[in-house]
């Protein structure tokens, strides 16, 4: 440990560029994100914003095309996966599919134990008690631990994939759409879940999500995308209660909410997103945004935004401070 | 006595196998002439064989002669493909019975190098129809038995006794062909085996006794299976069981015995040790070919010493020059032929159509082109150009201008309103049968469909009429049963009945089979009223122009009988057209391989005549 | 799984009786019978004695029911099923079928056989190199020579192996039945089309199964390359592999038969060859049989290693 606390995980100015039939498509462009130990950042934006690109990257399955990843201030960006091993231990992913993630072929205490494996941690018998340990404290019933993946519920397989995640003390996890696909009485218990893990164990998450209430409910801070920028970011309840940008706003526009009575909210149709964002293999000059903003002028089409501290966020727009006085 | 024979030759419905040896069933006609030097009035063992006699044949190179110069000791091992063989017993039937005959048994007499020569008989005397043969002291078996007379008797015994096929599926080596005196009672269960006209006159002197006067007795004494001597100790008469597919208890007496065998797949031949003679070879290996079998290569990769082109592989050894000098071109007596198939439609029965559809087949075309020289022209079904080259000229010729003319004066010009023509092939891919088809289609502008069928259903169909509305042939593999063209005249009397029974109209035809079919009726009976059936329906034409033929063939009318020739290729109720050539590729240091032309796949006639150096 | 293993061989045993009843009436439309045409090519007709096809007739008919109604012949065969005895064939009236049989037999399955396994043996590494390179020229290459493999028909692949192995090397017999150096040729000739269609199924399989997030998984904790394939995804993968291993092994008992008559193998294939041309009914309908069932058989065995493999239907029974 050097005498500066580094940060768990620091992102800088990572671009990945894919190379495609149809030409380049800048998946990620020029991102920082910093995961402080113990926290939980969100990211949010619709699909093909690049969210999972920015989680693959981290957890180092892609290479950027440019810009560093430090754990622990060590800057892994080149590193191949034989010396990555060590600090693979440090990043774990739950993934959306639980039933595609788990191990099909090996029980649920083999997968549990497999990371283990991986790594070289422990004996046999050592590997076992820890994963039972886990499984309980994930909540499936130990009856569980011979069983296969295909016999238990999305829930509780998403629960093992968690207690398969935190086998190797990780002291991150990506959490990349880990509850969407489950039940919405089946969320709750996960994020539960993982709130309680998160105090026992200190970890951090990097929560990655399109749905806002779930990132409202767990994340610290939290980073809007756009088109494989950052437009919007900083603490949760502040990008939540005053959005600076326009993107932000209609994203939280479009969110139902409860009325006192039990009933939902009508949508102000007018304020609702307008058609499929640009094409990432095509994106327009300036403001990539401007197509399908309120707000746009003249200086959005030649001129791009650059993320600036406004007030408590940070933002990606001209007009921020126009729309904070509104 | 001819009511016998005319019952005899009845149950020969027609010689369907396609290209297989030439057993065409032969009855003879009575013929107590006498001028026939090859094999009659022989004192010694040097009869010449007819089989040779003929030189017509300018294109099968001479194989050098060694016989008479065999090694002291058997050296080499000679290998080489065979088509076909189920059973070693010589009573038996078999496709591949005459490998008994070229050296696993040795009969009476032999071939050897194209001529029959002294077997285990040293010498023979003729009198009439009485044939006495003195046999050598010193053959034994393969067991070490000596050969005697009585095993002589006890092997034609056996061929001859209708018991002893009985539970094989298999028919009799004893064809018929051979008139010895009381075969047919006796295979009609009429008298008793030992009834046979064949006797032991003492332990060295056999007798047989024919009904009549043949002098092709010794030629179709040398090709045959059923003269073979049998060990009185080991056969018994009348059954033929499975020890004659076990090499440890064959007992045989040719120069090889047989020492392992896996039927269909290879065999080993191994010198007899009781041999009276020299044994050329010390082993012989025979491998069971089908149509396959990539011959060409497994010679080139000297697993073989001897390879039969298929027509595929003519231009590949052409361009070749050590296979070319390899290569020796055998002539076969078997010639592939189309013929009438009975019809309701008569359009075939106008003999203009049938020449006209004679004259479009270009023969020489198909055995250059399609055949690459495996195949020469054929004019007649028993009678090759080998055995007389003025066949090619006293029949219907390829003439294209003529066969329109003769459509046209049928009433068919430019094949216009005459019915579809089918043609009956077996498989589905016979090249020679898609370019005769294309032939008439194209010169006479006639509509013609290839029927092609899978064997069984080929065979079934052969008999039958062709659809209604439609008129057809067959195709047919036939061959003479010895190779003088005068003497298949009067050899191939079921040549005469063939004939006529293909021309026999549609109607009479399904009578006859309604007869032949009928379930209820005794075999007896069936036999009578086919027979009163044919006398009434028979082309007196072809009934007369036979007589006439034998009566030619007695004062020996050499120009009668040509003229006969002649009449019944014009008849054009066959199709003949080629005789299939082999050849032949032997690795130069085979020598002494004679073919045994007589046989589809042309085997040595001799397998103790061959030395590998 | 002992459930499914018994209604399994239930269905087996309807199918089976259900195939030799459509065997028999098939094998009685076709034209023509054994008599008949074994009287046209054994020269049986020239033979001269014409009460013979009679005397064999009748005692034919006893024999093999012959003229009864057709459900007392058919039983006739049946029973000879049932009981294991399968008599003699119209062909070898000497020889019991199952002498023929125990002969031919083994030689067309352990060619069958061993070409598959040999094709398995190609495909599987040949599958994994080119998806572990997977859209890279080195993909590309092995897959352009597998197709090339599928086109090329067995009996060609076979005249080309002779040249090579046979003419060329002088390493092995170009036909023939000894040693074991006569199974090399054949086996190759039919082993490497079946790899074309097989390497690309492995391919497939693999991608598809690499790119599950259990495949990224492994990578996301620290695990190889060779982790993914080997203790992961070639398992998974493997699962959709066997189940074309039984209609393969159906095709290479059929394509035997081309193979065996090119190389004088005296397999299954001459046997039922001439048993078919002939109309050797008995002959027929037990190899037919044989055939039916030992097909069966491997498919029953392949889907039991499928459920082996494949915890998902290993444990729900596999009621599908």
């Amino acid at each position: 440990m050097s005498a500066i606390p580094q940060p768990l995980i620091e992102l800088s100015q990572i671009r990945k560029v894919f190379r495609t039939s149809h030409g380049a498509l800048t998946a990620v462009d020029s991102i920082d994100l910093i995961v402080e130990r113990g926290s939980t950042i969100g990211l949010v934006g619709e699909s093909g914003s690049g969210k999972s690109t920015v989680a693959r990257m981290l957890l180092r399955l892609l290479t950027p095309t440019s810009g560093s990843i430090r754990i622990l201030g060590e800057d892994v960006t080149g590193w191949s996966d034989k010396k990555l091993k060590p600090v693979r231990s440090m990043l774990q992913w739950v993934s959306q599919h639980p039933a595609a993630a788990l191990f099909p072929n090996l029980t649920v205490g083999q997968n549990i134990m497999e990371p283990m494996r991986i790594h070289g941690i422990g004996m046999a018998q050592e590997r076992q008690r820890k994963a039972r340990g886990l499984l309980a404290k994930v909540g499936i019933p130990q009856e569980g631990f011979h069983a296969f993946p295909h016999e238990l519920s999305g829930g509780q397989q998403q629960r093992v994939v968690i207690a398969r995640a935190l086998s190797v003390d990780p002291g991150c996890v990506v959490l990349d759409e880990a509850v969407s696909s489950l039940d919405v009485s089946v969320q709750a218990q996960i994020l539960n879940l993982l709130q309680d893990l998160q105090e026992e164990m200190n970890l951090s998450y990097l929560f990655i999500s399109h749905n806002l209430a779930v990132i409202r409910l767990v994340c610290d801070e939290v980073a809007v995308m756009f088109l494989g920028r950052v437009v919007e970011s900083g603490k949760t309840r502040e990008v939540f209660d005053h959005p600076l940008h326009p993107y932000t706003k209609k994203l939280l526009a479009a969110v139902p909410s409860f009325t006192p009575d039990g009933g939902v909210t009508q949508l102000d149709e007018s304020s609702l997103l307008q058609g499929d964002p640009p094409s990432p293999l095509n994106i327009p000059s300036g403001c990539a945004f401007r197509s399908r903003c309120p707000y746009a002028r003249e200086r959005c089409a030649q001129e791009r935004p650059l993320l600036r501290r406004v007030g408590t966020q940070d933002v990606a727009c001209h007009f921020a401070e126009e729309i904070a006085a509104e | 006595m001819k009511r016998n024979k005319f019952l005899t030759t009845l149950a020969a419905i027609s010689l369907g196998a396609a290209l297989l040896a030439g057993c065409s069933g032969n009855n003879n006609a009575d013929s107590k002439e006498n001028g026939n030097a090859a094999a009659s009035n022989t004192e010694s063992g040097n009869a010449a064989s007819a089989n040779n006699a003929s030189s017509g044949d300018a294109t099968n190179k001479e194989v050098e002669s060694n016989a008479g110069t065999l090694p002291d000791k058997p050296t080499g091992t000679f290998s080489f493909f065979i088509n076909s063989g189920a059973t070693w017993d010589p009573a038996i039937w078999d496709w591949g019975g005459h490998h008994n005959a070229i050296g696993i048994f040795e009969g009476l007499v032999h071939y050897s190098q194209g001529k029959v020569v002294p077997g285990t008989a040293t010498s023979w005397k003729e009198d009439g129809a009485k044939w006495k043969f003195t046999l050598r002291q010193d053959a034994k078996f393969s067991n070490g038995d000596p050969v005697t007379a009585e095993a002589f008797v006890l092997g034609i015994q056996r061929a001859v006794d209708p018991n002893t096929v009985k539970g094989t599926s298999k028919a009799s080596s004893f064809l018929g062909d051979t008139h010895i005196v009381n075969y047919l009672d006796i295979q009609n269960g009429l008298k008793k085996v030992d009834e046979l006209g064949v006797k032991a006159i003492d332990p060295y002197t056999l007798e047989i006794d024919l009904q009549e006067p043949d002098k092709s007795f010794l030629d179709k004494l040398a090709i045959s299976n059923w003269q073979m001597p049998v060990d009185p100790k080991v056969v018994k008469l009348g059954v033929s069981d499975d020890t004659w597919t076990d090499p440890a208890k064959i007992v045989s007496n040719g120069p090889y015995m047989i020492d392992k065998l896996n039927v269909k797949t290879d065999m080993w031949l191994k010198p007899n040790p009781y041999y009276y003679g020299k044994v050329s070879l010390e082993k012989i290996h025979m491998t069971w070919s089908t149509p396959e079998i990539k011959q060409l290569l497994v010679f080139q990769n000297n697993e073989s010493d001897m390879a039969t082109l298929a027509a595929e592989d003519v231009p590949a050894v052409k361009g070749d020059s050590t296979l070319t000098n390899e290569l020796n071109w055998f002539d076969t007596s078997i010639s592939y032929t189309f013929q009438v198939r009975h019809s309701e439609n008569p359009a075939l029965q106008n003999e203009k159509v049938r020449q006209a559809l004679t004259m479009a087949i270009d023969k020489q075309a198909i055995a250059d082109k399609v055949l690459g020289g495996t195949g020469t022209p054929s004019y007649d079904g028993s009678i090759t150009t080998w055995m007389a080259d003025w066949i090619k000229n006293v029949g219907p010729q390829y003439d294209v201008a003529k066969a329109k003319e003769l459509m046209k004066e049928a009433g068919y010009p430019d094949g216009k309103g005459f019915p579809t023509l089918v043609m009956l092939v077996p498989g589905a891919d016979d090249k020679v049968a898609q370019a005769v088809q294309q032939l008439w289609q194209q010169n006479l502008g006639i509509n013609v469909k290839y029927d092609g069928e899978e064997w069984g259903a080929y065979v079934t169909k052969f008999d039958e009429s062709a659809d209604p509305g439609t008129v057809s042939v067959v195709q047919n593999g036939v061959g003479p049963a010895v190779a003088n063209w005068k003497e298949t005249i009067v050899q191939t009397d079921p040549l005469h009945m063939e004939l006529a029974k293909i021309a026999l109209d549609g109607k009479a035809w399904e009578n006859y089979r309604k007869i032949w079919n009928d379930s209820k009726l005794e075999q007896g009976d069936k036999n009578k009223q086919a027979s009163d059936l044919f006398a009434a329906n028979f082309s007196k034409d072809i009934t007369d122009r036979y007589a006439k033929a034998a009566d030619a063939y007695k004062k020996d009318d050499e120009a009668g009988l040509k003229d006969f020739v002649s009449w019944r290729m014009n008849t054009a109720w066959t199709f003949p057209i080629y005789t299939v050539r082999n050849g032949i590729l032997l690795k130069p240091n085979v020598k002494g391989y004679f073919p045994m032309r007589m046989w589809l796949s042309t085997p040595p006639d001799w397998l103790n005549d061959i030395t590998v150096s | 799984m002992l459930v499914y293993v018994i209604r399994r061989v239930g269905y087996m045993i309807v199918a089976l009786l259900a195939l030799t009843l459509i065997t028999f009436f098939l094998m009685k439309q076709a034209p023509g019978s054994f008599l008949t045409i074994n009287i046209m090519q054994s020269g049986l007709q020239t033979s001269g004695h014409s009460s013979y096809s009679m005397d064999v007739l009748q005692e034919w008919s006893e024999r093999y029911h012959i003229g009864e109604p057709w459900y007392m012949e058919y039983w006739g065969y049946l029973k000879g099923i049932l009981t294991w005895d399968f008599g003699t064939s119209f062909q070898y009236p000497n020889t019991p079928i199952m002498s023929l049989l125990v002969k031919a037999f083994p030689i067309s399955l352990g060619i069958a056989l061993s070409s598959i396994i040999l094709g398995l043996l190609i495909s599987i590494p040949v599958g994994i190199f080119a998806a572990m390179r997977r859209n890279t020229w080195a993909d590309s290459g092995a897959m352009f020579f597998s197709m090339l493999g599928t086109s090329i028909p067995a009996y060609i692949l076979a005249v080309f192996l002779i040249m090579v192995f046979s003419l060329y090397l002088h390493w092995l017999p170009s036909m023939g039945w000894r040693d074991l150096k006569n199974y090399v040729i054949p086996v190759l000739a039919l082993a490497l089309p079946m790899t074309g269609s097989m390497s690309r199924y492995m391919r497939t399989s693999l991608v598809e199964n690499l790119n599950k997030d259990y495949a990224t998984t492994v990578i996301a904790k620290g695990g190889s390359k060779r982790d993914v394939i080997y203790r992961h995804v070639l398992r998974n993968s493997l699962i959709p592999l066997i189940t074309i291993i039984g209609p393969h092994l159906a095709g290479m008992l059929m394509g035997t038969v081309m193979i065996e008559f090119m190389f004088g193998i005296p397999g299954m294939g001459q046997l039922f060859n001439n048993a078919a041309g002939s109309r050797d009914y008995p002959l027929i309908m037990v190899s037919t049989f044989l055939y039916t069932l030992v097909i069966m058989v491997m498919n029953l065995l392949v889907d039991i290693i499928y459920g082996l493999l494949d915890p998902r239907i290993r444990r729900s029974g596999m009621s599908d």
